[in-house]
Order: C-alpha cells, then structure tokens, then sequence
C-alpha cells in the first residue's frame, strides 16, 4: 500500500508548476492594506464631511463625498459618526449615530443595535425588513443606477431616522436650546427611547403592513418613544442637557407624547406612503420632509398645554396638529393643495386650542403674528410674457429649475405679507451658493441695510454704513475676496409689495449681469453653468415664517474675509431657507 | 619645518580646482600638529571680467549682474602625519541687476594623503568635504516669467543649500618643480526655503503673493483704482504649472573630474588646474526643459594661481578662476527655475590671499 505521503507528494513536474504559480498567487492575494483597512458608509442620506469614530483606539476619519469613510488599519470596535452634511438635503448633521463592532454600515437602524442593545434580528422583526437583508453591511441608501439598491430598507431606515431628528428638533425647540451639544444628546435620547420601546414589547412592531407603501408606522410605539425620551432628557445628569432640562421643566411626558406622537408617526410615515424608489425621489422627499419644523413650532407654540398631567385634554389639538403636519410633509400635494389643506388645518388648530384651553383650565397660546410671509410659499419668474412659479416646496425639496441663462428682462416677483405688525429695523443678507460634488462656490454678506414697514410693504434701503463682501471659488480650486463692494449696494432702494394681490417685480437679469461685471467674469463663466445648485439664503432683522405660521429655520453662513486666516470670516446666522437650483440650458 | 618648507618650494602638487567654495591642495600638508590660517578675498567686476560672459546676455549687458565681492577665512589643523582638518567661514556678496545678495557660507573638511604607488603615482589622497550656503532672503526687483506668472518682485526667504562631497585622486611629479594630479568625485546638493513672497500683476493691479501649502495667494497692493478687482486671491500653484518644491528648493548629485599641475620656480610657485562637473537634478531641470529653457548640467572650472613665499610662515597668492557656467557649483542656492538662464554665461574672478603657517 502506498503510503499517504507518498501518494501526495508531488512530482517535480508538479513542484516546478507550484514554484511558477506562487508570484501568480502572491499577485492575486489581497493587499495588506485591504486586509486591514475597514471601509463604510455613513447614512442619514449619505454624510459627507462627518467625523467617524473607531470607539476602541479613538482613531478618527472624515468621510468623503459619498459618505464612504475608511480606517486604514480597520476597526474592532463599535463605530460613532457626527458631523457632516447630508449631501441629500445640504444640511448639517446635528445627530449621532452608532454602529456595532464589525459593521460597515453606520445609520439609524445599526444606532439602536448599541444604544438601546437591540439585535440585528429585533430591529428587522420590529421593521418588518426581511431577515435575508444584511443590516450591519447594507447600505439603506446604496444605489443601483438612478434607483436604490433596496428601497424598503432606504424608506424604513428613513423612517426611524426622522423619527429622531423630529423628537430632536421638537424637544429642542420647545426646550429653547440651540447648542449643537445638546442636540445632540438629544437625538442619542430619542435613539435609546426608540430602541427601548421595541426591546421591552417586541410584540408591538414599529412598521405594520404587508407591503412598504401599505405598511404603517405604529403611534403607540413613536407616543411611548416620545415619552421616554422627554422622561429621560429630564431626569439625565448630561450636563449637554442640561438647558433643556431647564425647558422642559414643565412639560409633562405624557402630554407632550400625546400632542406630538402622531404627527411624528404620520410624518415618518411618509417615506413608505411615497416609498421613492430613485434616488432623485428620495433625494426630494428627504429636503422635504427633514428640514420641516411644523410639527417643532406647533409643540412650542402650545407648550403651555404640556404642563397638563391628564394627557387626554391634548387629544384634540393633537389631530389637528397631526393635519397641518401632514399637509406640510406630503410630497404628493402642489402647493395650491398644501395651501388650502394648510389653511383648513390651521383654522382647526385655532378651534382645538379653545377647546385644550377650556379642558384643561390654561389659557389657549396667542396666534402667531407680527411676521413676514411670502405669499403662498411662491415667487413668480416672468420672461419673455410667460410667468411661472417657484414654490419653497419645489425650492426646498426636488430643487427649483431654472433656464439658464436667464432670458434678458427676466424679473423675479414675490409680496412678502405682514401679518400684524412686523418689527424690522436693520438688515444683515448672506447668500451661499455651491454646487455638490463640485468646488465652484459663492458667498456674498451685505451690512448696514434699513428695513421700514410701510403702507406698500416692506421698505429696504441702503445706508451710508452698506458694505458688501463676496468670496467665490471656481471648480479649479481658485479662490477670490471681494472685501469691499460697498459701491454695488449703495443705492438699493425697493419696496416688497405686503399685498397677496400685488407682486413685486425686480429685475433679476440685470442683477446677474451686474453680478457679472463685478466678478470679472469676462469668460462667460457664469452663464455658461449647469446643474443643481445648493443655495442658502439668510436674512438677520427681519421675521420670516412660513405661510403656516412656522418660522423660518435658522441656517449660518460664513463669508471668508481671507484667505490667508481660515478663522477670519463674516458669520452670520438668522432665519433663512436652504435649498437647490437646477440650472438648465 | 622641514616639509613644510619642502612643499613650499615645489614638492606639493598643484591646486586642485573643485567644487568646493574654498580653496584646497592635494598636497597642501603641513607638519603634523601645525595650524594653517588662509585669507582670501574674491573679486568679480566689469574691470575684472575678462570672459566678458555677461556682456553675450542681452538682459545682463551694462548692468552689475554678478559682480562680486567674497572674503573667506579657513583654518586647517594637520592632526595627523597624514589626516588634516579644516574649517571656513566665508561672507559674500553677489550682485543681480538691481539687487543685493548677502551670502553665508560654511565649510568643513577632512582630507589624507597615503602613499600610493598606482599608475606611477607617489601618492593617493581623499577628501570629505561639506558646505552650506545661507541667505536671509534672495529677493529680485526684475520682472521675471516663471511659467504664465509675471512676477516685479519676487523673495525667497531664508534660502539655504548644503553640499555633502567626497573626491580622490592620484598625485604624481616628473620633477621636484613639477607636480600633477588627477582625481574623481562625487557629490549630492540639498537646498531648501523657509518661504517664498513676491509681487505680481492680475487685472492691471499689483498683488503681494505668498506661497500657502499648494496654493499661492495674493493679496492687492492698494490703492488700486482698476473697478471690481478682487482683494485677495488664491490659485493653486498647479493651475500656473508652478511646483515651488522642485524649482527652489531641488536636490542633485553630480559627478566631478579633474586634474592639475604645478611649476615652481625662483619667481614662486604656480598652479593650474581644471575641473569639470556633471549634474543630475531632480525636478527642477525636466521644468525648465519643460519651459523651453536649457538646464545646465556641464560645468568646467579653470583656477590659476601664483604664490610667491614672503617667509617659511607668510605665503601671499593671487589667482584667477574661470567658470564655464556661472558659480553652478559654489552657490547652488542660486539656481531654480527661473535664474536657470543666468548659468548659462561664463563667469571669471579674481582672487588674493594669505596663507599663514604655525
């Protein structure tokens, strides 16, 4: 019998082919560097700029563009991201998010894997995701072409996801607090009282339905969700919390989840009514629906029913809030629709805070008034006889198209309704405009403004103390500081019609070509660009809101003032709107 | 004494012409445990210009383009029968069109000499030698083009080179009055800027430009009456096709040859010799190639000198230096990208000293 050895040994044919094949297979091995390295993604739409932290060695990477970070010498541990921008939206990322050892995917569903102990499996059950689907190395908001890779796990990874932003913006906007600190601990509150609410009653799922757009998102779980997570802010020994500990000092758990469960449960929901399956779509619904503040206004604005313990007596503004926020949140709508829903809801809200007043014995909140609103949430474009609109909606959420270059004697319309009597004095204007994925930017901040309300409307006017700055930067990198354009700004005088039934018309053309001339754009540059643009608008002195009583959303923009001192910048932070322009030959 | 006295009349081998910013013999021994002190002071000037080099550029004809003033100060100590040292300090001048460099330089050496019978030789010598050039600044008030920027100023500040060198050679002689040598070397240069500011124009008005990481930035020089023009700017260094890293502040080696003789007479002693040097740089020669300029990389350099001996310990010498290319090897720092063109001219100087022995 041949010995095994023997039998396997190889011949010397055999050992000269294993000789030459072993560079070949050296050469086919995996390098070094991707043995160790650990790459992901971090997702609330995908963040870029956010700082990732690997929780065992504290070493820390920025993620790029896509938000794609990478520890070149891997990660064993549990991963934390914050900071960033949501390249769906543009906006900051004020949240936290967690993820356990060994995954790759970092987002609001691998958040409550380490915050609230939850196992892969609860959280699928919970979400009626189905178990084939990897969450640790699935990327909700991956993208197959124009479309998402999974669009159920996008829509109820979105879902979770607005359900802690939301109990983050209401609480702290009831809270009166603005320090990112404590929104911060916030947003891990609401993770953990989630996360929580599903491990003490699996039973119980957050998401209901067969398929996603038939699928419905739980109140009694989002009420429970709200009302651990005021508990808890309250009883926290976070120092980060502890203004809106201070804030919520009268606010009962129970009321505040009772008057704002359900409009956060319908708001959330939105992702699987209109479940986006392209990115675009997503893209949309995301600026929609996350920058809306309704539901955090209408909680601060009636937060002196909150200190009611019978949370029953809330029932009733509940619904009605739940309606305007539904009516604020639902990309389906036009603005026409949204504007006549939003007027019904409102009356309705008026008519249930008489009816919380009486119940509960505390007086019914003021109506908002003394602001500024543009009217119906739309500016007119007229060129060449036609007129169209673009309404915040189209301008915050799917982006408003323009044709570019504008048509010579193109005007920009809009009356800025006072609703009371607006206190205006001073004006700061910062303008910030930047195309994703690109380099090529514009600042510009202008001072010493006046604003007057007067019978035709508002009345801005330059002063003797005008100044205006600029900075930009083309897609090469070139940067340019303009440090005084005081002579661009030193006769502006126009009066914003205050009349619903009466338009403002500026000339829109004639500002760009002076804009032209002034940035030495003898190329044609500027006129010849494409594509969407992000743009941030703020404007400090006056009272902006929206036409249904919420107030602009505060926004900072920092105007370089050079470019040899990164920390010598023109800041200004005020209400403001942040959305997209799509530039189109 | 009794060899140095020896050398003095004519058994040492002739001057060895090198890259070297100071002076050096093959055979310049001293008895074991004496001190050497060399004076030397350097000139270059119209008068003393008798390659006329600068008078074939254009741009440098009439003006004081490297005129020079150069007073160096060494002390050589033979430790050893056969092992010598040496330290100098060197302050120079050198004139641009219409600028003013102060030169610093140092330089150290440690040589032996070994009797050799190679090839007829008598004996074998080796040299390892370092020095450094350093400047507060090298600023330039002529308008210069590097790649699509006109700059009217430019400074580099706290220029600086060092030069690492190890030569040897053979000596031999067909007489007591007649001495030779040949030898090879080799060479590595490092130069390095602490920052580089100039002026330049954009849009009809005049910016102070700094060098920022990658990019450059300027800054207006007001008042500025031209409308809109931007206050500041930043362009990064790639968009002009400028790599300041490698254009001023390059590394080399280079490859050094060369050979001499020396006579000596009842009227003194007088020495000949030549060198020669190849260079290979990295970066900044494939950009001024790039540019369409002319690197260089060849230089020849001729040194002559007379020394007549007043005593055993006082020895006075004059001598002339002739430079195919600029001061290529001497004051490295000199040469980037945009003052390539300037080495292309031969260079001359005069030279006078005194050697003190005790």
């Amino acid at each position: 019998m041949t010995p095994f050895c023997d039998r396997f040994a190889p011949s010397a044919l055999q050992r000269a082919c294993i000789a030459l094949a072993f560079p070949v297979l050296f050469t086919a091995c995996p390098s070094a560097d991707s043995v160790f390295s650990t790459s992901g993604t971090i997702t609330n739409g995908h963040l870029s700029g956010a700082s990732v932290v690997c929780d065992t060695d504290k070493s820390v990477v920025s993620t790029d563009a896509n938000g794609v970070f990478r520890f070149p010498l891997g990660c064993k541990g549990t991963i934390t991201a914050s900071g960033g921008i949501n390249v769906d939206t543009g906006e900051a990322f004020l949240g936290e998010l967690r993820a356990p050892a060994g995954a790759i995917a970092v987002n609001s569903l691998t958040t409550m894997m380490v915050v609230g102990g939850l196992t892969e499996a609860e959280v699928k059950t919970s979400l009626g995701l189905p178990s084939s689907v990897n969450l640790l190395t699935t990327d909700p908001a991956a993208e197959n072409g124009a479309n998402y890779s999974n669009s159920e796990l996008f829509a109820k990874a979105k879902t979770v996801q607005q359900l802690f932003q939301t109990t983050m913006d209401t609480l702290a906007t009831t809270a009166s607090v603005t320090s990112a600190d404590a929104k911060k601990a916030i947003y891990a509150t609401a993770a953990s009282a989630l996360a929580s609410q599903i491990k003490a009653a699996p039973a119980t799922k957050l998401i209901t339905g067969s398929t996603v757009a038939g699928s419905t998102v739980t109140e009694s779980v989002v009420t429970a969700m709200v009302s651990t997570a005021v508990t808890n802010v309250k009883a926290s020994t976070n120092t980060n919390l502890a203004g809106a500990k201070t804030g919520l000092a009268l606010v009962q758990p129970a009321a505040m989840a009772a008057l704002a469960g359900p409009s956060m449960a319908t708001q959330s929901q939105q992702y699987m009514t209109n479940v986006p399956t392209t990115v675009a779509a997503g893209q949309s619904m995301a600026s929609l629906i996350q920058k809306d503040q309704t539901l955090a206004n209408q909680v601060n604005t009636n937060r002196s029913f909150l200190s009611t313990t019978d949370a029953t007596k809330v029932a009733a503004l509940s619904t009605s809030v739940q309606n305007l926020v539904s009516v604020a949140n639902n990309p389906a709508l036009s603005n026409d629709q949204r504007q006549t829903a939003q007027t019904t809801a409102l009356t309705s809200i008026g008519q249930a805070q008489t009816t919380v007043a009486t119940n509960t014995g505390i007086a019914a909140p003021p109506a908002p008034t003394n602001y500024l609103a543009i009217g119906k949430d739309e500016v007119a474009l007229k060129s060449l006889g036609t007129t169209s609109k673009i309404t915040l909606a189209d301008f915050m959420g799917t982006g408003a198209s323009l044709k570019w270059p504008l048509v010579d004697g193109t005007e920009l319309g809009l009356s800025l309704i006072g609703f009371g009597t607006p206190v205006v004095s001073a004006i700061e204007v910062a303008v910030d405009i930047s195309q994703p994925s690109k380099s090529g930017a514009f600042k510009a901040y202008i001072s010493g403004l006046t604003a007057s309300m007067t019978s035709a409307g508002l009345r801005i006017q330059s002063t003797a103390n005008t100044k205006m700055i600029a900075w930009a930067r083309n897609d090469a990198g070139a940067q340019e500081i303009y440090a005084d354009l005081s002579a661009e700004v030193s006769s502006i005088d126009t009066t914003l019609s205050s009349s619903s039934s009466l338009i403002t018309w500026l000339p829109l053309n004639s500002a760009l070509d002076r804009a032209i001339v002034v940035t030495g754009d003898t190329s044609g540059v500027i006129k010849k660009l494409s594509g969407t643009f992000n743009v941030t608008m703020v404007v400090k002195g006056l009272p902006l809101f929206m036409s249904n009583q919420t107030p602009f959303k505060e926004y900072t923009i920092s105007v370089p003032k050079s470019l040899t001192s990164a920390s010598s910048a023109q800041t200004l932070t005020g209400p403001g709107l942040l959305g997209k322009v799509k530039l189109t030959p | 004494m009794r060899y140095l006295i020896f050398c003095l009349w004519g058994l040492c081998a002739s001057g060895l012409a090198a890259a070297n910013p100071v002076d050096w013999h093959p055979q310049d021994t001293m008895a074991p445990g004496q001190w050497m002190l060399t004076g030397t002071s350097t000139h270059f000037n119209t008068g003393l210009d008798f390659t006329q080099g600068r008078d074939r550029s254009p741009s440098l004809r009439g003006t004081k383009s490297g005129d020079y003033r150069g007073n160096a100060l060494s002390l050589s100590w033979q430790f050893h029968p056969r092992w010598a040292v040496r330290a100098s300090s060197l302050g120079r001048v050198l004139e641009d069109v219409s600028d003013q460099y102060q030169i610093n330089t140092w330089e150290a050496s440690l040589w032996t000499q070994q009797p050799l019978q190679w090839l007829g030789s008598e004996t074998g010598f080796a040299r390892l030698s370092a020095w450094g050039n350093q400047a507060d600044s090298l600023q330039s008030s002529t308008s210069k083009t590097v790649g699509e920027v006109v700059l009217t100023q430019s400074k580099i500040i706290q220029p600086r080179d060092q030069t690492l060198a190890l030569q040897g050679g053979l000596t031999w002689s067909s007489s007591p009055a007649w001495k030779y040598h040949a030898d090879m070397g080799l060479g590595w240069t490092e130069l390095k800027y602490q920052d580089f500011q100039a002026n330049g124009m954009r849009n009809g008005c005049e910016y102070q430009l700094q060098i920022m990481g990658t990019d450059v930035v300027g800054t207006r020089i007001d008042p500025c009456t031209v409308v809109g023009t931007a206050s500041q700017f930043s362009t990064p260094l790639g968009t002009y096709g400028l790599d300041l890293q490698k254009e001023l502040a390059w590394s080399a080696r280079y490859l050094a040859w060369g050979g001499g003789l020396q006579w000596t007479n009842g009227w003194g002693r007088w020495r000949a010799s030549a060198n020669g040097q190849t260079w290979q740089r990295n970066g900044v020669d494939d950009i001024i190639a790039k540019r369409g300029g002319a690197p260089v990389v060849q230089q020849l350099h001729v040194r002559t000198e007379w020394m007549y001996p007043v005593s055993v310990q006082i020895q006075p010498f004059e001598g002339f230096d002739y430079f195919s290319s600029f001061l290529l090897n001497d004051l490295p720092m000199l040469y980037n990208s945009g003052t390539s063109s300037n080495f292309l001219n031969t260079y001359s100087q005069f030279r006078a000293g005194l050697r003190i022995f005790f």
